[in-house]
């Protein structure tokens, strides 16, 4: 056998990270075009693939790319993009079909600074709501954020499986930093590394209706050469995947696509906490920015503050229960992402009112200040 | 009249007779072509199960959803990535494009030109009704000069394509083109379409009577009519003749056959030796036979490494900024440090380096920040140590020189100048010695071992290893030695002058 998992320890970048932990959730496809701060997870596909059978392919464009994952995944493939802002902008196209046609792949985002060409080179946070709406019409979606290199090779394995679980496009939110950072990297055995695999279908061709979903709402997944003359359109489509252009077949798909993902959120939903409970003030945030924050929790537990951090693992879908109930007893959430506020929004929506809710952000380039970071968290706290 | 015959064959198995009638207007030129490759697809002697179609959007793009096959009705212009990644996930699939010019050759042209480029083995039929008809008749790329569309109504100005003479050039291996009039010929190309391994690509001119026909004063049967008549079929036709006016004659047969290996292929041919893996496929059946080959990456040890008895203990992250011009290798100097420190010496260390558009040439820096705790802020921000290895990046980095750092120097390339007192310089004539033992290249060893001396952050064990694993074979003994030379450079001063480490 070749080796997908080659288990030890390592001093890898985020994006290396990435492609290592791809390779262990089983992908075996990547389509890419080149982008900074992305390129060397395509890179590192192109030579890792092939040595385990597998096609690393580079299209002429984003949407090229992101077609071909789709098509990938319904010949059976576990397959992956990976790109950053102005990438990320021409993929939302067929991400729109991935989420309607329910076909599982991951897309990478590093992120860096936009809009537009903005800083190639320097990070952002700023794509996290376009994560979640940048596709025309209404979807629900699944993304991560990592905030270390170890972190990108786990969340990638994550991201692969929750796409095969819940047949979603699901998007890693990385960020140039986490994506260029090295760092100590455990890559375990593969017998220690969990798998998710999509499920196939379990009544021969003839009566399967290919869009029938399970209780789960996620209905069985068959793929191209097996028999199933599968038909997969990103028309509103009827349980046997046939165009269906009206409002109840619009109501009964899109209600489906949303619930799978709304109804199911307690199990995708992922966050850590961190000093909690007993704080007064809580910062939320997510990928690199987290760092920061680790930093100074450190700093105010000098100064006697009792601080807390909430750091998503799972940006979309929100821990939009947990976020609530902590509303209610405590001082302030104050939100921390290199953005002018996003996540902040989702934040507000979900205190709604109970208690203070602040910003730090800015506009990228660099990462925060844990000073900037202190003196919000003071000016709430005195 | 060509009324398309499937119909008649309610039975035929290819089609989904649930969704039949389809939508296609009467007289429309879709159906024959469609039914051309029914009966294509029967006499192939193909496994039909593993043949898929298809589709981008617009009036030939429902094609896919009549056919009682794995079927694809994808995003406007974008049925040929994705019938990429059907094939190469599982090349045993037949896989065919069945799409319209404006859906194929406009939105979609990018994808259409690096396909025959790249030979990827799909077949492409491309429905070429001189119009968008789905949306209502407006003009596109292959609208003919002076022809009247919703969005040409004074006549078509621009130039449209001759799709055989674009294929061809892009190397397309096999290019035809028939009319819907020409069902029989249509069959034989799909039928030898489906033998050919590599990109194959079939244009019909099939009449759009409801929108074309009518703007253009051709109804129905006249409009299909007109096309045969105008068709010109030749056993050898001259692809540069093959433009298309309103009134011009139809080139149509064969322009293009010939042997190009397609893209798997070629895959096959270039990679399989250096891997030692026979087939590529995206689904994850390829067999592989033999180990592949170890990646440069996998040089690092299997099992994480015990945690060494010699590891220093570092309370305060330490900063570390080393500085260089391109070609130094001082981003490999960090890279071992960091390595040492992660993986040997089992401390955190956090590594970044620059990426600027300025670091492609001249001075860039690299930074590493050890602790044997979690490290929470990736960047250096205050330097406890520097090394800079020239002048120019000095220049440029000595803005980070705080009072009370270390500056470890290249004593012979950098003239330290406006430093505070407090500042401690270790000097080496790194690049010197590193000519002394006949390669100037390895100067970033002799002063990673210099480091290594000086700084108690990193165990010579652990730096040792990480040197060992960072550096190309067959270099091992000359960077050993680089190492060694500095290393002792720095022990013998360090004797001599002691600056509290
Ligand atoms: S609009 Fe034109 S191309 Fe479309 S189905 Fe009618 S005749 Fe055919």
């Amino acid at each position: 056998m070749g080796k997908d998992v080659l288990t030890g320890t390592y001093f890898l970048t985020g994006n290396e990270a990435c492609a290592a932990g791809a390779l262990a959730a089983g992908c075996r496809f990547f389509a890419g075009y080149p982008i900074t701060p992305s390129s060397e997870i395509a890179e590192r596909m192109s030579i890792r693939l092939p040595q385990v059978g597998g096609v690393y392919i580079q299209m002429e464009d984003e949407l090229a790319s992101m077609a071909a994952i789709l098509g990938a995944s319904w010949a059976g493939a576990k397959s992956m993009t990976a790109t950053s802002g102005p990438g990320i902008s021409l993929m939302m196209e067929n991400i729109g079909l991935g989420v309607m046609t329910e076909t599982p792949c991951v897309v990478v985002n590093v992120m860096r600074g936009g809009p537009s060409t903005g800083l190639p080179t320097l990070v952002g946070q700023a794509d996290v709501m376009q994560a979640r709406w940048g596709s025309h019409g209404d979807y629900e979606i699944i993304a991560l954020s990592p905030s270390s290199p170890q972190e990108a090779f786990d969340y990638t394995i994550r991201a692969f499986n929750l796409a095969e679980t819940w047949r979603v496009p699901v998007i890693l939110l990385m960020d140039e930093v986490v994506g260029h950072m090295r760092e100590r990297v455990v890559i375990p055995e593969k017998k220690d590394i969990k798998v998710a695999n999509r499920r196939g279908p379990s009544e021969p061709p003839g009566k399967f209706k290919a869009f029938k979903p399970k209780k789960d709402l996620i209905p069985e997944m068959p793929v191209a050469g097996q028999g199933y003359a599968i038909h997969v359109t990103g028309l509103t489509h009827d349980e046997r995947g046939y165009p269906a252009v009206e409002w109840e077949a619009q109501e009964k798909l899109v209600s489906r696509l949303v619930k799978k993902i709304r109804l199911n959120s307690a199990k995708i939903a992922s966050w850590e906490e961190i000093g909690v409970e007993g704080a007064e003030i809580i910062l939320i945030s997510y990928g690199v920015s987290t760092r920061i924050c680790r930093a100074v929790r450190e700093i105010a537990r000098e100064k006697g503050i009792n601080l807390g951090l909430l750091r998503l693992e799972v940006i979309w879908p929100f821990p939009e229960k947990r976020v609530r109930e902590l509303a209610g007893r405590i001082n302030a959430f104050v939100t921390v992402e290199i953005n002018y506020g996003q996540i902040a929004l989702e934040v507000e929506r979900c205190v709604a009112g109970k208690c203070i809710t602040r910003l730090v952000g800015h506009g990228g380039g660099t990462v925060h200040d844990p000073q900037k970071v202190l003196e919000a968290v003071e000016e709430i706290a005195s | 009249m060509i009324e398309p015959q499937i119909l008649e064959h309610p039975k035929d198995l290819l089609l989904r007779k649930e969704r039949i009638p389809h939508i296609w207007c009467p007289g429309c030129g879709l159906g024959s072509a469609l039914s051309a490759l029914v009966d294509a697809l029967r006499s192939s002697g193909l496994d039909l199960k593993n043949v898929a179609v298809v589709s981008g959007i617009g009036c030939t793009g429902r094609a896919a959803g009549y056919l009682n096959l794995d079927s694809f009705h994808t995003t406007h212009g974008r049925a040929i990535p994705y019938a990429t990644g059907l094939k190469l996930a599982n090349p045993d699939l037949t896989v065919i494009v069945f799409s319209g010019d404006g859906d194929l050759a406009a939105i979609g042209g990018n994808h259409l030109i690096h396909a025959a480029r790249r030979n990827v083995d799909i077949k492409v039929i491309c429905v070429n009704n001189f119009n968008y008809g789905m949306t209502g008749g407006q003009g596109g790329p292959t609208t003919p000069r002076l022809a009247r569309t919703t969005t040409t109504s004074y006549g078509n100005t621009e130039k449209p394509f001759n799709l055989v003479h674009l294929m061809a050039a892009c190397g397309a291996p096999y290019v035809a083109r028939w009319t819907s009039a020409h069902p029989h010929y249509m069959k034989i190309a799909m039928g030898e379409m489906l033998k050919k391994d590599g990109f194959s690509f079939l244009e019909v001119i099939a009449p759009c009577p409801t929108n074309f026909g009518r703007r253009n004063k051709l109804r129905e049967i006249k409009l299909l009519q007109r096309y045969l008549e105008q068709a010109v079929l030749e056993s050898q036709p001259d692809i540069a003749k093959a433009d298309i006016e309103l009134d011009s004659p139809i080139l149509c047969g064969k322009f293009v056959d010939l042997e190009r290996p397609s893209y798997l292929t070629a895959l096959k041919e270039t990679v399989s030796a250096k891997v030692k893996v026979y087939d590529f496929r995206g689904d994850g059946r390829a067999p592989l036979e033999e180990e592949p080959v170890k990646p440069a990456a996998a040089k690092a040890p299997r099992k994480p490494a015990e945690v060494p008895s010699e590891r220093p203990v570092i309370q305060r992250p330490v900063q570390i900024k080393l500085a260089g011009l391109g070609g130094q290798g001082i981003g490999l100097c960090g890279l071992i440090i960091g390595r040492a420190a992660a993986i040997f010496d089992h401390n955190q260390a956090v590594y970044t380096q620059e990426y600027s558009p300025e670091a492609r040439g001249g001075a860039s820096a690299s930074s590493i920040i050890i602790a044997s705790r979690q490290i929470h802020t990736p960047y250096v921000t205050k330097p406890d140590i520097m090394v800079i290895m020239a002048q120019g990046a000095y220049n440029k980095y000595q803005k980070d020189v705080r009072p009370g750092s270390h500056l470890i120097i290249d004593k012979d390339l950098v003239r330290p100048k406006d430093l505070p007192d407090s500042v401690r310089i270790q000097a080496i004539p790194a690049t010197r010695l590193a000519e002394e033992l006949g390669q100037k290249v390895v100067a970033n060893i002799v002063i990673l071992g210099f480091f290594t001396a000086l700084v108690p952050h990193i165990s010579l064990a652990a730096m040792q290893k990480a040197l060992k694993g960072s550096i190309p074979k067959g270099t091992e003994e000359l960077n050993l030695r680089a190492f060694e030379t500095g290393y002792n450079y720095g022990k013998k001063r360090r004797q001599y002058r002691d600056h509290g480490y």
